[in-house]
């Protein structure tokens, strides 16, 4: 793919925590990409490194961590060049975040409007703030009359909205989300799910998922990395690293995976599977 | 990340040893208590035979020495050697710290195991009878109590601080056993069929002790501190070369020109209340039972 | 809400049989009825599950089966016998056929302990072994029976992985020889290939002992692969119960039917 479809391009990232005989290599030599407006999925199991991939883009991993080699792409600038002040400037506005556990991650003393305001007041001046709240919380389906209330009288599927809103509201190309429904019941995840596409497809928002979760990678993803202890094991197109996986551990996951009704394996063709790389 | 094979303690002694304040004052604590262990054999040999230790020996003719070869620390305004009377002071410092303790420790711990664990009635009284302790001022109620215990001023000192100061640990404690109540390992333990004594005790206790050593540490230093106010105000301690004392009496001859005496007791309760409180923090972080960094 | 969809039991010896439940927390205005008026039964060796989501009181009865949570009216009879308001030695004599697994592996272990003396510690208030060798044998049986090796007892838990921690911890729930298992959650927090690992034990362990299960779980993919009934709750009540593969392959009730659908699935 050339560059310009490639909205983030992961290069060989390496990101250890430790030194000598403590050494832990949390990513080992990944490289994905994000195309613009495609939904990409990082899956992995506890310790696979998924995590740390993601908030190093924005080199959000906790302090601890060394970034000791690859290149991160974003729009054709390596964020791994940047300095805190101009990453700053990209957290939030270019690239977002949300995160799994919607309930703790808003404070708790201040009102869902004011702190969204505050994400608005961040990076875009002399904007009406107060039109724009109610715009985001209309494009995520929340009532304007919540902007007023508190985090602690909001159950956690309308808090991750307004999570998606304070996200948004710098209009960023890119979308990072790190387990954003892990935390929330079964049909309140098919409501964020079901947002996150509508918002991919109204506002062409490319997404960065990681998840544990096949069947939220089958609903969303256009392409998935299988991830584990830090490298890169697969990748491809959902349907084939899903229905035709190519390498051991993928195949041992989809194994265990417990589906909700019998796989149905006729059904399925063997297409021709691209871009599928195994890690040396 | 905790190496295999540790148990919770040795992991915590290991990250303690990575401080190097912390060993510091670990090395000046075990200083003092060596010198209060040498402290009271010289008075107990002193006392068991009946004589007058020397620094007791009043020499009016030694009075005011400046320090020097003879007395390191100089002569007080008896004639007593300075030094001598220091260490005996560590002594009467870690006796109130440690007996206080002693006084102190099992009654708020107890009281805030049962209230934590009971909650309800029990609990409603225990948090009555701490408030109501905690609402008096604490300094006049440890006075109180020292003026009416009578002939052995110790024994009043002991009494009035450890009667007052076991709150701030019944507090802690209570809400602590509160924490781990809730925890599944305690919910498991019911449901296993382990009576509330035994998970009291044997489950929860141990998983608190951290909390039980930091306050100890913490509250070693403010005893002694309490003690040195108590004696310097002429309550408690009378005849024995407590610090307190000894500062009283310093205290007139300072502006004379006479600073030892007053210099080095006050350096020397600086540095015990210092050693203890840097150790107390250092603790609190290593014993903190938190395992993923 | 449709009223509930419940398909008749199956035949069969009927080991835990539960008639109009409630629990209550609280009182007055604040009252919070987290079960109200359920009832279902679990035969010897059945693996029975109970899907819900948060708040709907599955926990709440799971909880209240194994006493950690008083009943505030109805009946649990187990054997027979109307558990509900045993206390003290007739309600120590019940814990030892009924017992609990959880969802936190890492939490249900107590971290100044070593595991096997966990084990040692409930043995002893139950009487069982009659002396601390015997005891440390119980603790190896119980070890190679959930697949860990035996000299790991004398570990502590911050030693070992989710899995096997939880491993240690159905061990500990097996060491008084129960005849049902209530599991709340018991895979939720683990990896999908210890996921897998688990539940394979955990259906060995019913065949091996006849253990029947109460599987509460909020996963229904899971339970539609180790539970051969399944009641669905909501909002305090159950809306649908039946076999595992009629109820989700089926869903008669309408809030069934909500939750499949929700369910990201592939």
């Amino acid at each position: 793919m050339s560059e310009n479809t490639n909205i983030l391009e992961v290069q060989n990232l390496r990101v250890h925590f430790g030194r000598g005989d403590e050494r832990v290599k949390a990513v080992d030599d990944v490289s994905f990409t994000v195309g613009r407006g495609e939904t990409v999925a990082l899956v992995g199991e506890s310790g696979s490194g998924k995590s740390i991939s993601a908030l190093s883009i924005t080199k959000l991993a906790p302090r601890a961590a060394r970034y000791e080699g690859g290149r991160i792409l974003f729009n054709g600038q390596n964020m791994l060049d940047l300095s805190e002040a101009e990453l700053r400037s990209v957290r939030g506005s270019q690239i977002s975040y949300i995160f799994q556990e919607p309930m703790v991650s808003f404070n708790p003393v201040f009102t869902i409007g004011w702190q969204i305001g505050e994400a608005i007041k961040l990076h875009r001046k002399g904007i009406d703030r107060k039109a724009e709240t109610k715009r985001l919380l209309k494009l995520v389906h929340l009532p304007e009359r919540l902007a007023s209330a508190y985090p602690h009288q909001m159950s956690g599927g309308q808090l991750q909205r307004c999570m998606i809103a304070m996200a948004l509201a710098c209009s960023p190309e890119l979308l990072v989300a790190d387990e954003p429904t892990t935390a929330l019941d079964v049909t309140v995840q098919r409501e964020i799910l079901n947002l996150l596409l509508e918002l991919s497809e109204k506002v062409g928002l490319s997404i960065l998922m990681i998840t544990h979760n096949f069947g939220i990678v089958s609903d969303l993803a256009d392409r998935v990395y299988v991830m584990k202890k830090g490298r890169l094991v697969e990748e491809g197109t959902t349907k084939n690293v899903l229905y035709n996986p190519q390498h051991d551990y993928t195949k041992q996951l989809m194994a265990a995976v417990p589906r909700l009704r019998p796989v149905e394996q006729n059904s399925l063709t063997t297409e021709n599977t691209e871009n599928t790389e195994e890690s040396k | 990340m905790i190496k295999q094979g540790q148990s919770l303690w040795s992991d915590a002694w290991r990250r303690l040893k990575k401080d190097r304040i912390a060993m510091v004052c670990l090395g000046l604590v075990v200083l003092f208590t060596l010198l209060a262990v040498y402290g009271e054999v010289v008075y107990f040999y002193h006392h068991a035979k009946d004589i007058t230790p020397a620094y007791q020996k009043i020499n009016l003719d030694l009075a005011y020495q400046a320090p020097g070869a003879a007395h390191w620390m100089g002569t007080d305004g008896l004639g007593r050697d300075v030094m001598q009377r220091l260490v005996q002071g560590v002594r009467i410092a870690y006796k109130v710290g440690i007996i206080t303790s002693l006084i102190a420790i099992p009654i708020g711990v107890l009281l805030g195991c049962l209230a934590g664990f009971y909650g309800g009635k029990v609990d409603d009284f225990v948090v009555w009878l701490y408030s109501t302790f905690a609402s008096m001022p604490g300094l006049l109620f440890i006075l109180a109590i020292a003026m009416v215990v009578p002939e052995n001023g110790l024994l009043g000192v002991y009494l009035g601080i450890g009667l007052t100061t076991w709150v701030g640990l019944c507090r802690l404690v209570r809400g602590e056993v509160l924490k781990h109540k809730e925890q599944t390992y305690v919910q498991a333990a019911k449901a296993l069929g382990l009576g509330s004594g035994r998970i009291m005790f044997k489950h929860i206790l141990p998983n608190i002790l951290h909390v039980i050593i930091v306050t100890f540490t913490l509250r070693f230093p403010a005893a002694v501190g309490t003690e040195v106010i108590m004696s310097y105000l002429g309550i408690g301690v009378q005849g024995e070369p407590s610090w307190g004392l000894m500062i009283d009496s310093a205290r007139m001859r300072l502006w004379q020109g006479m600073w030892w005496e007053m210099t080095f007791v006050t350096l020397a309760l600086f540095l015990l209340v210092l050693a203890f409180n840097l150790l107390g923090d250092a603790l609190r972080d290593a014993l903190d039972p938190r395992l993923d960094d | 809400m449709k009223a509930s969809v419940i398909s008749s039991a199956a035949g069969g010896e009927k080991l835990l049989e539960v008639e109009k439940l409630n629990v209550v927390y609280g009182h007055g205005k604040d009252a919070v009825h987290a079960v109200k008026g359920v009832s279902f039964n679990i035969q010897a060796g059945e693996i029975f599950g109970l899907v819900g989501e948060s708040g709907c009181g599955k926990s709440s009865l799971g909880k209240a089966i194994v006493r950690l949570t008083e009943p505030t009216a109805g009946k649990i009879l187990f054997k027979g016998t109307d558990v509900s308001l045993l206390k003290r030695k007739a309600l120590q004599t019940y814990r030892r056929e009924v017992q609990m697994v959880f969802q936190d592996p890492y939490g249900s272990l107590n971290p100044r302990l070593q595991v096997g003396n966990a084990i040692v510690d409930v043995l002893e208030v139950h009487r069982i072994g009659k002396t601390t060798a015997e005891r440390r044998a119980k603790v190896t049986e119980l070890f190679e029976a959930v697949g860990l090796e035996p000299d790991w007892a004398w570990r502590y838990p911050h030693e070992f992985s989710g899995g096997q921690r939880q491993r240690i911890c159905i061990a500990r729930a097996l060491a008084l020889d129960p005849d049902l298992l209530v599991a709340d959650e018991p895979v939720s927090a683990l990896d999908v290939s210890v996921q897998a690992e688990i539940l394979a034990l955990l259906e060995d362990l019913r065949k091996k002992r006849q253990l029947a299960f109460l599987f509460v779980s909020h996963d229904l993919a899971v339970v539609r692969n180790i539970c051969d009934r399944v009641a669905v709750m909501y909002n305090g009540e159950i809306v649908e119960m039946g076999d595992v593969a009629d109820v989700i392959d089926h869903p008669q009730h309408e809030y069934t039917r909500t939750l499949l659908a929700a369910v990201p699935s592939f």
